[in-house]
């Protein structure tokens, strides 16, 4: 592989040794960038010349061990001084005069921002086809999604532009594209990183995290952008842990759940097979496994898409069509003004259909008279699962599922039916809504195998480097209690190395 | 008011901007009559991934109104979003407190006009929340925002309809306006709209149930707007009512000029507000040290003081009350003038009445005109009640004490020997001198009744028989004066 590829370890003791410099990196980056990026589409724009001309002087210093590594921002994690618009149209044009916790924090470690990547506008999606600039790519199947809503992000460091990248998960959103692109996605748990300078979709359950190429690197990405900040009061104070002291010593310790639903109708064989998989091996490895089952398992999507939607609907008001995006004008004639404000407030208001679905469910869900109907008692089903899980953590230190029924799906293949694409945060919504922590490794691939099972792959599909595509990523998911990031760690670094 | 059949029910809410250095939601300088949207950030601003912050300090000072207004204090306080679309609203959503405000069924006591505690009027809730932003229309050029007071910490006080006219109203207002400024909790300033007012009247048949809508008084910037919009509108609905006419549920503007409400607009629905508990923020729990701890004494709130003031001291409640206007304090203490009248009346035995007339008095009046405040001048309560005290001895006339008091007020040293030097002590007449003068009197009819006829000059003969009397001591000047007065009483 070549060296864009490598991991925030790998690329850090090429640095400290000099055999490589960080410009020469970028510059492969970019160069792997130009090739394919019309095919895939990761980027809303990107900051690769900055980047070089920040490297123009740059030498290796001890104090900065991390420095010169490029990575990419999801488009909803404010930039200063580089547009950050969400991939709506709404936004367009915004470049914020202030920078989120994560990024500040990334860029003093000496990281290097390399662009911004493509969402389903303001996260609101599973595949990143409801970017208001068109849709991302999979680059290991560009007819396929990469997943969403943080596909850019995913797609960038399966094509190798950047070494990792940060993402957004409200129900999934960095995982799921994380396993649809064959690498790890981190969903810390809630008050773990700081939201200031996040995008606000659904407040609640907004988590920032990184989608990197190994465990190890998810883990020094997280303890990078962790921790106590003033300006999110829903962080939650903690002692900093340093993650990689344990992150070798296996899971001989370790009590596994497995979630009964993970073999449930709903899910593709291809993943069941995958999973069957996976399973065996914790049976072999880890200190006792025993299936699970939630009994608010059920309520969790639709609760969810309460939720979600609600807040949502708050959190996008801003958005009046005045302050932010292309702004038409009053006028008489012509096809940028407006005549009169009706249609003003219809010109530039221009949400997408999902954005735009989910308003209306969330305005109607906080109505009055329905807002404890709907959100009220969707919060109950958090309490529920909270309540519930707290029991099930006495019994097993991590659960673990498929982290999406299926493998990346077509381009289109579930646009004509929301119901359908909310189908695949399945396994996903109980984290947020529970408010526990898990990540996202590769858990197999959907390849033929020995005993001659279909591999349900169609003839002729290519990967954004021309080569055809012979199997498709499955994420394995692991979940911990809140703030088990470190069995997490420990967990899927373990699978990892045995997978390598 | 002619319309006697007719009774009014008022309930009214107050927005007062909290005193506090910062934003309710971030660091922004909290700021008034400045350039505009100097004072903003993405906090304030709304812009998007901005998250707000609690300012504790407002949180404290809304706790200490919830106390002093008697209120219940739940131990979980929640903000939440209240959504409306608005120019001066930048998030779309304001947010205030809604199911779980600071404080509930408070009652904020009012002294009637005999300056008597009185029960006063009800407090539904006091719940803290953000300002918006200001809008200023310009003829012509359209309509500008200034976000300087977007996110400025608001103290909304809701009253219980339990107010019935205009004067109660104003009463309540002025109370609860110096109740906030004496715990340093706002500059309650109408004028400035850091103290904000609406006002719901609905009007029904005295011998009825169910009367007419309720209308909403806006734009009211001062007392006497206040009093005469209550007025105006009590008048309007009675007579609505009386020609068998419906009042509808609106809001109302005040127009000074014309002395009359103008419909704003209808108010039959309930509006859609979205309210849910604010998910960026968490819950504020009152407990512990904010709790326990005896931030302030209910007998400090001002109207106890100046029923204390009347009941211990016997003064006037208009005097009492004058005392606790916040006129002559510094402002960071508004209690310094009635704590002042206090000392000099309870450490240094001061005359009380003669003590807060002279400070409600001539003290006053040259605070207002020298723009000084109290503790600025060289009058101290040792010094005041020392004047209470020449007085009463008769040392000093009043026209004189109020210039011993002026003289106290700017010059130092004792007043005593002040007053001396400027000749303002009235000769001392000391019971000896007298029963001696008397004596002499009596021992010398004829010559008393020769003065009485006319020959004043025998009274040096009396003059001489007193200085004999006295070895001579006696100050015969002052012997002359007390014989003249003795046996020349001025004629009416």
């Amino acid at each position: 592989m070549s060296s864009f590829e490598e991991s925030i370890e790998g690329l850090r003791q090429a640095f400290e040794r000099g055999e490589k410099h960080p410009r020469e990196v970028v510059e492969a980056c970019r160069k792997r960038f130009e090739q394919v990026e019309e095919e895939v589409h990761a980027l809303n724009c990107d900051t690769f010349e900055e980047a070089l001309e920040n490297l123009s002087g740059w030498k290796w210093d001890p104090r900065v061990p991390l420095s010169g590594i490029p990575y990419v921002q999801k488009d909803n994690i404010c930039t200063l001084g580089v547009e950050t618009n969400c991939s709506s149209k709404v936004l367009e044009g915004f470049v914020p005069p202030y920078e989120a916790t994560v990024e500040k924090r990334l860029k003093e470690a000496g990281f290097q921002l390399i662009g911004k990547g493509n969402l389903d506008e303001f996260g609101m999606g599973s595949s990143t086809e409801y970017s208001a600039w068109g849709p991302t790519r999979n680059p290991l199947d560009t007819s396929r999604v990469p997943g969403g809503s943080s596909g850019g992000s995913a797609a960038a460091v399966a094509a190798g532009y950047a070494s990792f990248a940060l993402g957004s998960d409200t129900g999934g959103s960095v995982r799921q594209p994380a396993a649809f692109c064959g690498l790890v996605g981190l969903r810390p748990t809630y008050g773990r990183v700081s939201r200031w300078g996040l995008v606000a979709f659904a407040s609640s359950l907004d988590q920032i995290g990184p989608i990197t190429r190994t465990v190890r690197d998810s883990a020094i990405v997280l303890s990078i952008i962790e921790g106590v900040d003033g300006r999110d009061s829903t962080l939650v104070h903690r002692e900093q842990e340093n993650y990689l002291e344990h992150i070798e010593d296996g899971v001989g310790d370790l009590r596994v759940g497995v979630l009964d639903v993970s073999f449930a109708d709903w899910v593709d064989p291809r993943v069941k097979r995958v999973f069957q998989e996976n399973v065996r091996w914790f049976e072999s490895h880890a200190k006792s496994v025993k299936e699970v089952h939630l009994n608010t398992f059920d309520l969790l999507l639709a609760a969810y898409y309460i939720i979600a939607p609600s807040e949502a609907s708050s959190n996008l008001a801003r958005y009046d069509g005045i302050r932010y995006g292309a702004s038409v004008e009053f006028g008489k004639k012509g096809k940028n003004v407006a005549k009169g404000l009706v249609d003003f407030y219809r010109k530039n208001r221009v949400f997408g259909p999902e954005v735009t679905r989910r308003i209306v469910i969330g305005t109607f869900a906080l109505s009055s008279g329905y807002y404890e109907a709907y959100y009220l008692r969707a919060q109950k089903v958090r309490w529920m699962v909270q309540e519930e899980l707290e029991e099930i953590w006495k019994e097993v230190d991590i659960i673990i599922s498929p982290t999406s029924p299926t493998p990346a799906f077509k381009l289109g293949e579930k646009l004509e039916d929301p119901l359908e694409m909310y189908r695949c945060d399945l396994f996903a919504v109980l984290q947020p809504m529970a408010g526990c922590p898990a990540i996202s490794i590769n858990g197999g691939w959907t390849e033929l195998s020995e005993d001659g099972e279909v591999p349900l792959l169609e003839t002729g599909e290519k990967d954004c480097w021309g080569n055809p595509v012979k199997r498709l990523p499955v994420g394995l998911q692991l979940t911990a209690a809140p703030f088990g990031e470190s069995v997490l760690f420990r967990a899927a670094r373990a699978f990892e190395r045995e997978h390598e | 008011m002619p319309n006697n059949d007719y009774i009014a029910t008022i309930g009214i809410e107050v927005h007062a901007q909290l005193k506090t250095a910062s934003k309710m939601f971030c660091g922004c300088a909290v700021s008034f009559g400045e350039l505009p949207n100097v004072h903003t950030c993405p906090v304030c601003l709304g812009l998007p991934g901005s998250l707000p912050v609690v300012n504790k300090r407002a949180v404290i000072l809304g706790y200490l109104a919830a106390r002093a207004l008697g209120c219940e204090i739940p131990r979980v306080a929640q903000f939440a979003r209240k959504h409306y679309f608005y120019p001066d609203l930048p998030k779309g959503y304001q947010i205030t407190m809604y199911q779980f405000p600071i404080g509930v069924n408070g009652r904020l006591e009012i002294l009637d006009e005999y300056g008597e505690l009185t029960e006063g009027v009800g407090i539904e809730r006091v719940h803290l929340e953000e300002d918006s932003a200001k809008l200023f229309h310009h003829e012509g050029k359209g309509t500008f925002v200034d976000f300087n007071r977007a996110g400025v910490p608001l103290l909304e006080i809701v009253s219980l309809p339990e107010i019935k006219t205009a004067s109660e109203a104003v009463r309540y207002l002025k109370e609860l306006r110096r109740l906030l400024r004496f715990l340093g909790i706002s500059d309650a300033n109408m004028e400035e709209g850091s103290f904000r007012c609406e006002i719901n009247v609905s009007v029904r048949r005295k011998d009825e149930e169910k009367g007419g809508g309720k209308v909403e008084i806006k734009n009211l910037n001062s007392f006497k707007a206040v009093q005469k919009s209550i007025e105006y509108e009590i008048e309007r609905q009675a007579a609505l009512l009386k020609r068998g006419e419906e009042v509808r549920s609106a809001t109302v503007g005040w127009d000074e000029k014309e002395g009359k409400t103008v419909h704003q607009r209808d108010k039959e629905e309930a509006p859609e507000y979205r309210y849910f508990p604010e998910p960026d923020l968490p819950e504020l729990i009152f407990e512990g040290d904010l709790v326990n701890e005896s931030l302030f004494d209910m007998e400090m709130i001002p109207a106890r003081v100046v029923h204390s003031l009347i009941e211990r001291f016997g003064v006037s409640y208009s005097a009492a009350d004058l005392l606790l206007s916040g006129t002559g304090s510094p402002p960071d203490d508004p209690y310094f003038v009635a704590s002042f009248f206090e000392e000099a009346v309870e450490r240094h035995r001061a005359q009380s009445t003669p003590a807060v007339n002279l400070i409600v008095g001539p003290v006053f009046e040259y605070l207002n005109q020298s723009g000084k405040t109290l503790d600025q001048t060289n009058l101290t309560p040792k010094k005041l009640a020392e004047i209470t005290k020449m007085v009463e001895r008769g040392e000093l006339s009043s026209t004189n004490a109020k210039r011993a008091v002026l003289l106290a007020l700017e010059e130092e040293g004792e007043v005593r020997e002040v007053a001396a030097a400027h000749g303002l002590i009235q000769v001392s007449e000391d019971d000896e001198l007298v029963r001696m003068v008397k004596e002499v009197v009596e021992e010398n009819p004829q010559v008393v009744e020769s003065i009485r006829r006319g020959k004043v000059q025998a009274i040096g003969a009396l003059v001489g028989a007193v200085m004999k009397k006295s070895k001579g001591q006696a100050d015969p000047r002052k012997v002359n004066e007390i014989l003249t007065r003795m046996l020349m009483p001025k004629r009416e």
